[in-house]
């Protein structure tokens, strides 16, 4: 199994992470690593428990088991915004913004509550004006978040996670439900970020926009992963083949 | 019937008070905050008590109600809603009805069970003349003063950061922990607005009226009503249901009295019925 | 009875939660004291007083003065009694009813039935007291009792089992009704707010009877629910009614301090205002302040009344006495019930040693009762068994700090009162 080239320390270390609801085991000792700008796609079947990885990586739920370090440090059981402000944020599956919030004031919040040590480097409003500009958001700045089409409000997204100055960054199927253009306009933008330093974890259905996009992809199924290693190395692995991809990215390939 | 109107368009002031925290706490903490009308009375029996035993003067003696009345409201939020918002609907009612139960029950043994009041020496003239009604100058200038202070938490909640984080809150939960907002400070901020606007809403009607700590559920069942009228979500939609509450109730109390609760819910029942999101809501009722 | 506490103000959760510890506390202690009074009727020496008062819930205030005054009896007496020309302990057991009619029942057939008590005293409460009367008939026996004042306590228990030694509530009125009648210019036009409960309906029918007999003018009567909260929109109707001579208020002291308020507020100048049965509860003058000017009230007792019996010289020395003793002053429900075991203490003295308590002749002895001197006054029973008392003696506020001062009936009068009254 191939693995990433050596790096220094990694921004996130999840090991061995469970998380029971009842008596559903949801996840089951999952453990991997994410490295400083590294974007590592993580893949696998409806109700494999990404969503649920994300939600207690950022601190939504809590763990029933493992550790997560992030930059050096234990995060597993601190709040969400304290989660967010060491620098990991999310991004929801379908985009769930501040609805009745202006697109500037959905930025603009993420910027206001930033740690005091990035707030002094840039005004909260130069960020929010950055995080827009990145986005390519100026023109819809005094509209309500709610009457956006859905690509703008997936875009919102990524400013408003920006807007917080993250050092990870984790996607949940930003790509679902956009069009063509805007998903190749939100590639553009997470390639961008990429190469601003910052780390991401992508979660995507669309498996080619993954294996374009990621270094190292992870799969878990059923709550336990499954494999790991370089897109195509995993992309020819039969197990990932006959649980996940199937045919058809095989096919495709 | 100009007169009616004159007279419920200036309680309405104070009924608008009283619900704007409780339209707030509704909105971004999700629950139906029955120890509110408690909150109104504390405020009002905290000013009086300030003014007639320590002799502060009365706009000190408001504020210091209206503040304390807040930083109460925070308490409750730490010590009892913060543990149980996520729970039950129910739980979370039952355990604010208790909330409001505790609250009067201790009031009632710092402060007794009598009805008080604040009496004012305003130097005002006692009022005036508008067309046919005459208009009390000190119910006039409780009625300015519910105009200004809505003004105030209208430009809080627009305009400040803090403002910005509670909104964030009820907007979206998650999303607004997500951006670095502490949902449990901002919530314990929510009480201590709620319960300053409570405490003030006091403050004034302690002036006008006697308060006793009994009286307390019909304040939360006011505030209660004066937002279904107006709409969940906006100070607006609770300043405008206060001014028609205040309308409502005084009519209905005019022309019709011995009847006039069952006037009052019976505009309750049609608005929620056809208008479930009220004069100016924002969305249904209830959101989440 | 008529209180302020008649308003349900409290819901009665807290009745319920601790209605049913004392409830038991009292059962238990009832159970557990051995019972001194035989079933002989108190030949051990013995007289064996039963009651109940509503400890817990709306009253529970009101029924703690009931409790402390039969407690100041007793000791007044230092816990005897003399019944047929010989001294015996008293013995008092009383129960929690909550305000519960059924309970009230339940407990004065326990009382008669199982702790054989020798008397009964009624219970504080239109509802409770009727319900005690219907067990206390079923055995055949009499009580007294104060804590009812309405009509309805004549027409169901009157003439064979009750005797009720407070006025009916229809006489309230009749005092200062009659002072402002004789006033001139004689007062023409009334406006008459009535709370809508039978008792205060009872008050009003009071007020409307004595207006027709003294050719007063009803030009306006405003019925308010028992839990109206703004008074504002009585005060503007009885505006519309015109210039009037008297508003008479039939409700308790939060709504004569409402009504007072917002007439003034918004420029309401009667020239007399009765503001009903409480204007004495210190309540109402400590928010009123410098605007209790003039109002008039009713009331049924009073320290100042010229009241006398055996042991105190005046009404005056037995309200302080018992403020010594339990740190308040005396209100009427004191008076009250501390002359139910009184009228008792009065009728036995000189009963059949053989039989004291018999039913029968108790209801002759109390029915032919005079008594000239007490501390509640005269007292003697008309075929109904009613208290003979025509009209509660009223007061008019006056000074600075305002006082009470009797202006009706003329031969308890201390002041000749004022009116018009000065403007709010």
């Amino acid at each position: 199994m191939a693995t990433a080239s050596p790096l220094p320390a990694p921004l996130l270390r999840v090991e061995n992470l469970s998380k029971v609801f009842g008596g559903v085991t949801a996840l089951n000792g999952v453990g991997f690593d994410v490295h400083p700008g590294e974007v590592v796609g993580l893949i696998g079947p409806n109700g494999a428990g990404k969503t649920t990885l994300f939600n207690v990586i950022s601190g939504l739920l809590p763990p029933s088991g493992g550790t997560i370090a992030f930059c050096g440090r234990s995060i597993g059981g601190l709040r969400p915004d304290e989660i967010c402000a060491l620098g990991a944020v999310r991004t929801f599956q379908s985009a769930s913004l501040l609805s009745g919030m202006t697109v500037w004031d959905n930025v603009h919040v993420a910027s206001l509550f930033r740690p005091a040590e990035r707030a002094r480097v840039e005004s909260a409003a130069a960020c929010t004006r950055r995080a827009l500009a990145f986005c390519g958001l100026e023109d819809c700045r005094d509209e309500i978040a709610e009457t956006l089409s859905i690509g703008d409000q997936k875009r919102v997204e990524i400013a408003r996670a920006m807007a917080t100055g993250p050092k990870l960054l984790m996607t949940d199927e930003i790509l679902a439900g956009l069009n063509a253009a805007d998903s190749e306009g939100i590639l553009h933008m997470l390639q961008g970020l990429k190469r601003e330093g910052i780390s991401i974890i992508f979660v995507e259905h669309d498996v080619r926009s993954v294996m374009r996009l990621s270094d190292r992809v992870v799969v878990i199924a059923q709550g336990r992963k499954l494999a790991e290693g370089e897109p195509d190395a995993v992309a020819r692995m039969p197990e990932v083949i006959s649980v996940y991809l199937g045919g058809r990215y095989a096919q495709g390939v | 019937m100009e007169d009616v109107l004159v007279y419920g368009l200036l309680r309405g002031g104070i009924y608008a008070l009283a619900a704007f925290g409780f339209s707030l706490v509704l909105g971004v903490i999700g629950i139906v905050n029955f120890a509110h009308g408690a909150l109104v009375v504390f405020g009002g029996l905290l000013t009086q008590y300030l003014a007639v035993k320590f002799g502060v003067p009365y706009a000190a003696a408001m504020i210091g109600g209206a503040l304390g009345t807040g930083l109460l409201g925070a308490v409750i939020q730490r010590l009892f809603v913060a543990r149980t918002f996520t729970l039950e609907p129910l739980m979370v009612l039952v355990q604010t009805f208790g909330i409001a139960t505790v609250v009067t029950e201790l009031g009632t043994l710092g402060w007794g069970s009598e009805e008080r009041m604040l009496r004012l020496k305003t130097g005002l003239p006692p009022g005036f003349m508008l067309g046919d009604t005459f208009v009390p100058s000190f119910d006039l200038v409780v009625f300015a003063v519910s105009l200004v202070s809505a003004a105030v938490l209208f430009v809080v909640l627009g305009r400040t950061e803090f403002g910005r984080a509670i909104r964030a809150c009820r907007d979206n939960r998650e999303s607004a922990q997500l951006s670095g907002i502490n949902l449990g400070r901002t919530f314990e901020k929510t009480m201590f607005l709620s319960g300053t606007w409570a405490g003030l809403a006091g403050a004034m009607f302690v002036t006008l009226s006697p308060v006793a700590p009994y009286m307390h559920f019909s304040w939360t069942v006011d505030s209660f009503l004066v937002i279904t009228i107006g709409g969940l979500g906006s100070m607006l939609g609770a300043l405008v249901g206060g001014l028609v509450f205040g309308v409502l109730s005084f009519g209905a109390s005019f022309y019709a009295p011995t009847i006039a609760p069952a006037i009052t819910f019976g505009v309750l029942l049609v608005f929620l019925v056809f208008r479930p999101q009220g004069l100016l809501g924002a969305g249904p009722a209830i959101r989440k | 009875m008529l209180d302020r506490a008649a308003i349900p103000r409290r819901p009665s959760r807290r009745a319920v939660l601790k209605g049913g510890v004392l409830g038991a506390g009292a059962l238990a202690v009832g159970v557990a004291l051995p019972r001194i009074a035989g079933a002989a009727g108190g030949a051990d020496g013995v007289v064996h007083i039963g009651a109940s008062l509503p400890l817990t819930g709306p009253y529970e205030k009101v029924s703690r003065i009931c409790k402390d005054a039969f407690d100041f009896w007793t000791r007044t007496y230092d816990g005897k009694m003399v019944v047929a020309g010989r001294e015996r302990a008293v013995k008092w057991t009383i129960y929690d009813d909550e305000n519960n009619a059924s309970r009230a029942a339940q407990l004065t057939e326990k009382l008669i039935s199982d702790d054989k008590v020798d008397l009964v005293v009624g219970t504080y409460g239109t509802d409770t007291v009727l319900a005690q009367g219907a067990i206390v008939r079923k055995h055949g026996r009499v009580f007294v009792q104060a804590g009812a004042s309405s009509i309805r306590v004549d027409e169901e228990l009157g003439g064979h089992t009750a005797f009720t030694a407070n006025g009916r509530v229809g006489t309230y009125c009749a005092g200062a009704m009659d002072f402002l009648a004789s006033r001139t210019p004689k007062p023409k036009k009334l406006g008459l707010v009535i709370m809508d409960d039978p008792v205060y309906h009872e008050i009003g029918q009071g007020v409307k009877d004595k207006c027709k007999q003294h050719g007063i003018d009803v030009v306006t009567e405003v019925v308010l629910p028992m839990n109206v909260q703004d008074l504002r929109p009585t005060a503007l109707k009885l505006r519309g009614a015109g210039q009037l001579d008297i508003v008479y208020n039939t409700g308790w002291d939060v709504i004569c301090i409402k009504l007072a308020e917002e007439m003034s507020a918004i420029g309401v100048n009667p020239k007399a205002f009765v503001g009903g049965h409480l204007t004495t509860s210190p309540v109402v003058k400590e928010t009123l302040g410098s605007k209790m000017q003039g109002i008039i009230g009713s009331t049924v007792w009073l320290p100042q009344f010229k009241y006398r019996d055996d042991k105190y010289a005046s009404a005056q020395e037995f309200a302080e006495k018992f403020k010594a003793t339990y740190g308040y002053l005396p209100t009427y429900q004191a008076a009250f019930s501390y002359i139910l075991p009184y009228i008792y203490q009065q009728a036995l003295r000189e009963a059949d040693p053989q039989d004291p308590f018999n039913p029968k002749t108790l209801r002759d002895r109390l029915s032919r009762l005079d008594l000239k001197d007490t501390i509640w006054g005269p007292v003697s029973f008309d075929e109904r068994g009613r208290i003979r008392r025509d009209a509660a003696p009223a007061v008019q506020w006056t000074g600075d700090p305002a006082a009470a001062v009797i202006v009706a009936p003329a031969d308890m009068a201390e002041s000749a009162g004022v009116y018009p009254k000065p403007a709010w």
